[in-house]
C-alpha cells in the first residue's frame, strides 16, 4: 500500500488541526469521512485499496480520532451542526488546495457529504454515501409511538427538572432510553442532539454532482427506506443494497466488494483512476 | 438491482476435515466479498458428521457457535451424482429421502481445506453432476493432497523438494520400533532434528519436529491420530518459507510472495489460522490474518523469481486451476530452495497475496475470475467427444 505523508495538519488561523491520513499519490482526489464514533481508522482498509489508482485523504472529523474538538463544538459551546462540520472540512480542503474530490461519506461523514454536495456542487465531483444518515426514518406505527411516547416524558422531566433543581432526565431517562451514541457521546452530545434531528432533504435534492448509495439491507442504524429516499431526492444517484451487509458494508474483506462498486461507479462517470 | 438473472452459485463449505473451522471462515469471507448482483448465493454447510445443510442462518458467524444444536433449523440438502439435476435436492427430517425440490445451481466454489474437500472426493461427486465448479479437477487435487505424490511428481519435472520417507500406519502399528529404526538408518535421516508430518492434511496438524530418535515414535502416533500414511523430512535448521499464490485466469499467473513469520519453528495450526495476526478483535479471520511479510522488497531476485517459476510450472504441470498457494522452504545455510507443499485451494483464497500484486486484484474479482473459469473449463469438457454406448454389443 501507499502509506504517504501522515499526520495533523495545522494552519496558522486554526488553533484544533483537523488529523488526516493521506494515501496514494496520483488519481483524482478522493477524501473519506468516517461515522458517529468512529475514526479515520474505520475506513481505513476501503482507503487503502481506492489508493491504488486515486489519491486518497482520510480525515478524523473534529472530536473524533486524533481531532481535537473546537470549545464551541462542545457542550457548553451548544454543540455543531453537520453544516458547521462541513464548514470545517470545507475550511480543511481550501487550506490543504483541494478544490475538486469526490466525497466518500459513511454514517454521520455521510450527512457532512450531503452538506458539502449541496453547498459546493464545484467541489464535490461525485459522492458516495455508505449506510448515510440525514433523513428522517420512516418508522414502524408501533415504533413511532414509543418514540412519541419517550419524547412526551422526556419533555416532562426535564420541565420539573428545571422548575424543581432536581435530576431525573440525566439520571433515570437518559440513562433507559438514551441510546449508545448519546450515552458515549460526552462533550459531544449537544452537537449529536443537534446532527441527529436533522432533515437533509432539501440538500439532498439539490445535489446535482452523481451520486452512488452503497448500503447493507440489515442496517439497523439507518434502515434501507434512507437509501430509496435519497435515491430519490438525488437526481443522478444508483442505490446498490447488499443483503447479509449491516451498518458497515465495507468491514473486513467487505471493504473489497465497496471498493469494487466505488471504482466501476468512479470510472463510468469519467472519474478515471491514474 | 441489476434486472438480468444473477448466476446461482452454491458455497460448499465445513465437511469431514480437521481445517473444518477454517473453511467456515474462509466461506465467510467469500460470501462477504462475492457480488450479490451478480451471483445469488446458496451456503451448503457440510457438518463434522458429513450431513449438509442450507439456510439463511449460515450467512452470520454467529450461527458457528449455536452448531450442532441449531442445525435443526437448516434444510438439509444432497447433491445427486448424476447430470440433469441441476441443483441440491432438499431432504426430508428424515435425511433419507428426497422431499422432491431443487435448489438449482449454476455453478459451485468448494470451499473446503483438507480432506474430502480439496483432496479430489468432492469434485468426484461434482464431475458426476455435470454442475461447473471452481478450482482443481480430481486429478490435481488428489495429486496435491498427498504431500509424497505431489513430492515425487513435481520432482520428476525437475522442480526441487526434500527427500522423503512415507511410513504407513499399518506398517507402524506391526512394528513401530522397527519402523523408526529403518528410519534413522535411511540415507540423510541419519541425523536429527527430522520433521514427522501427516501425509494427506492441507495445514500443520499433526507436525512435530523430532530432536532425537526416541521422539519418533510419538510423533508417528501423533500424526495416525489424523492420518494414515506419514512422512519424515530432513529438517532444515536455518529455514526461510516462501509462499506465493497462482492462479489461472487468462493464462497461469504468479502473486507477489509472502515470508509468514513463524514464533516457534513451525507454524502450528493455532499460528497458522487461529491466532489472528495481533488483532484484538477476538475473531479469527483465518489465512488473512497471519503474521507476515508480503513482497519483501529485501528479497533477493533471483531467489523470488526461482519461486515464481517453480510455482507456474508446478500449477501447470499438476493440472491445477482456479487459486493455489504453493510454499517453498529456503535453506539459509546453503541458499538450495525446495517445493515444500501446495494448497489446491488455500486459505481466504490467498486474496490477500492478490490485492498486493501487479495488476492488483480485488477479493471480488478474484471470485468472480474463478466462476468464469469454472464456467469456462466445463463447457470446453462438454464439448468433448463421448462416445457412449452399447454399439460393440448390437
Amino acid at each position: 500500500m501507499h502509506a504517504m505523508n501522515s499526520g495533523a495538519v495545522l494552519s496558522h488561523n486554526e488553533p484544533y488541526p483537523l488529523h488526516s491520513l493521506t494515501l496514494g499519490s496520483k488519481g483524482p482526489q478522493l477524501i473519506l469521512l468516517h461515522g458517529w464514533g468512529r475514526s479515520l481508522e474505520a475506513l481505513r482498509p476501503l482507503g487503502e485499496l481506492l489508493a491504488k489508482d486515486y489519491r486518497v485523504t482520510l480525515i478524523d472529523l473534529p472530536g473524533f480520532g486524533r481531532s481535537t474538538l473546537p470549545p464551541e463544538a462542545s457542550n457548553e459551546g451548544g454543540g455543531w451542526d453537520t453544516l458547521q462540520y462541513a464548514t470545517r472540512v470545507k475550511a480543511w480542503l481550501d487550506e490543504n488546495g483541494i478544490n475538486r474530490c469526490t466525497l466518500i461519506g459513511h454514517s454521520f461523514g455521510g450527512r457532512i457529504s450531503v452538506r458539502l454536495a449541496s453547498s459546493y456542487p464545484d467541489l464535490v465531483e461525485s459522492v458516495v454515501l455508505i449506510g448515510a444518515h440525514g433523513l428522517k426514518r420512516e418508522r414502524p406505527l408501533n415504533e413511532e409511538l414509543r418514540v412519541r411516547w419517550i419524547r412526551l416524558i422526556v419533555s416532562a422531566a426535564k420541565r420539573i427538572d428545571g422548575l424543581t433543581g432536581s435530576r431525573i432526565f440525566a439520571h433515570y431517562f437518559a440513562a433507559k432510553f438514551g441510546s449508545v451514541d448519546y450515552k458515549a457521546a460526552g462533550d459531544l452530545r449537544k452537537t449529536l442532539v443537534k446532527t441527529v434531528n436533522e432533515d437533509l432533504s432539501a440538500e439532498a435534492k439539490s445535489i446535482t454532482s452523481p451520486t452512488l448509495l452503497l448500503w447493507g439491507k440489515d442496517d439497523p442504524q439507518a434502515p434501507v427506506d434512507i437509501a430509496h429516499n435519497y435515491h430519490k431526492l438525488i437526481h443522478d444517484s444508483e442505490l446498490h443494497i447488499f443483503p447479509h451487509k449491516g451498518h458497515e458494508p465495507f468491514a473486513d474483506v467487505g471493504s473489497h466488494l465497496m471498493a469494487n462498486y466505488i471504482e466501476t461507479f468512479l470510472q463510468a462517470r469519467g472519474i478515471r483512476g491514474a | 438491482m441489476a434486472a438480468v438473472r444473477r448466476t446461482r452459485v452454491a458455497i460448499f463449505f465445513g465437511g469431514r476435515s480437521v481445517e473444518h473451522e477454517i473453511s467456515v471462515i474462509t466461506a465467510l469471507q467469500l460470501m462477504q466479498a462475492i457480488d450479490p448482483e451478480k451471483y445469488e448465493i446458496t451456503p451448503v454447510y457440510i457438518s463434522p458428521n458429513g450431513s449438509w445443510f442450507t439456510g439463511e442462518q449460515l450467512f452470520e458467524r454467529a450461527f458457528y457457535k449455536r452448531v450442532p444444536s441449531a442445525l435443526s433449523e437448516l434444510q438439509e440438502v444432497s447433491l445427486l451424482p448424476k447430470p440433469g439435476v441441476t441443483g441440491l435436492i432438499t431432504l426430508n427430517r428424515d435425511g433419507k429421502s428426497a422431499t422432491g425440490s431443487v435448489i438449482p445451481v449454476d455453478v459451485i466454489i468448494p470451499a473446503f481445506h483438507g480432506q474430502y474437500g480439496e483432496d479430489g472426493c468432492i469434485q468426484g461427486l461434482i464431475e458426476m453432476t455435470d454442475i461447473p465448479y471452481t478450482g482443481s479437477n480430481v486429478v490435481a487435487s488428489a495429486v496435491t493432497m498427498n504431500k509424497y505424490v505431489c513430492k515425487v511428481f513435481l520432482q520428476h519435472h525437475d522442480i526441487p523438494a526434500l527427500p522423503a520417507l512415507l511410513i504407513r500406519r499399518e506398517d507402524a502399528q506391526n512394528d513401530i520400533k522397527e519402523r523408526c529404526e529403518w528410519i534413522t538408518k535411511q540415507e540423510g535421516f541419519t541425523s536429527f532434528p527430522l520433521f514427522v508430518k501427516p501425509c494427506n492434511l492441507g495445514s500443520s496438524i499433526g507436525v512435530s519436529r523430532v530432536t532425537d530418535p526416541s521422539q519418533l515414535a510419538p510423533a508417528l502416533a501423533k500424526v495416525f491420530r489424523y492420518d494414515t500414511q506419514a512422512l519424515v523430512e530432513p529438517c532444515v535448521s536455518e529455514i526461510m518459507e516462501i509462499n506465493v499464490s497462482v492462479r489461472e485466469h487468462e493464462g497461469i499467473k504468479a502473486s507477489v510472495v509472502e515470508i509468514p513469520v513463524s514464533q516457534s519453528g513451525v507454524l502450528s495450526y493455532e499460528e497458522k489460522y487461529l491466532r489472528g495476526g495481533g488483532k484484538k478483535t477476538g475473531q479469527s479471520e483465518g489465512m488473512a490474518s497471519l503474521t507476515r511479510v508480503i513482497d519483501p522488497q529485501d528479497l533477493d531476485t533471483e531467489l523470488r523469481d526461482a519461486v515464481i517459476a517453480h510455482a507456474k510450472k508446478a500449477f501447470e504441470v499438476l493440472g491445477c486451476s482456479g487459486v493455489a498457494r504453493l510454499d517453498f522452504i529456503v535453506d539459509l545455510a546453503t541458499g538450495a530452495l525446495y517445493f515444500n507443499e501446495l494448497n489446491a485451494f488455500p486459505g481466504s483464497c490467498s486474496f490477500y497475496l492478490w490485492v498486493r500484486s501487479q495488476p492488483r486484484v480485488l477479493y471480488t474479482t478474484l471470485i468472480e475470475n474463478m466462476i468464469d473459469t469454472a464456467m469456462k473449463t466445463r463447457g470446453t469438457i462438454a464439448s468433448l467427444d463421448r462416445d457412449i454406448g452399447l454399439k460393440a454389443l448390437k
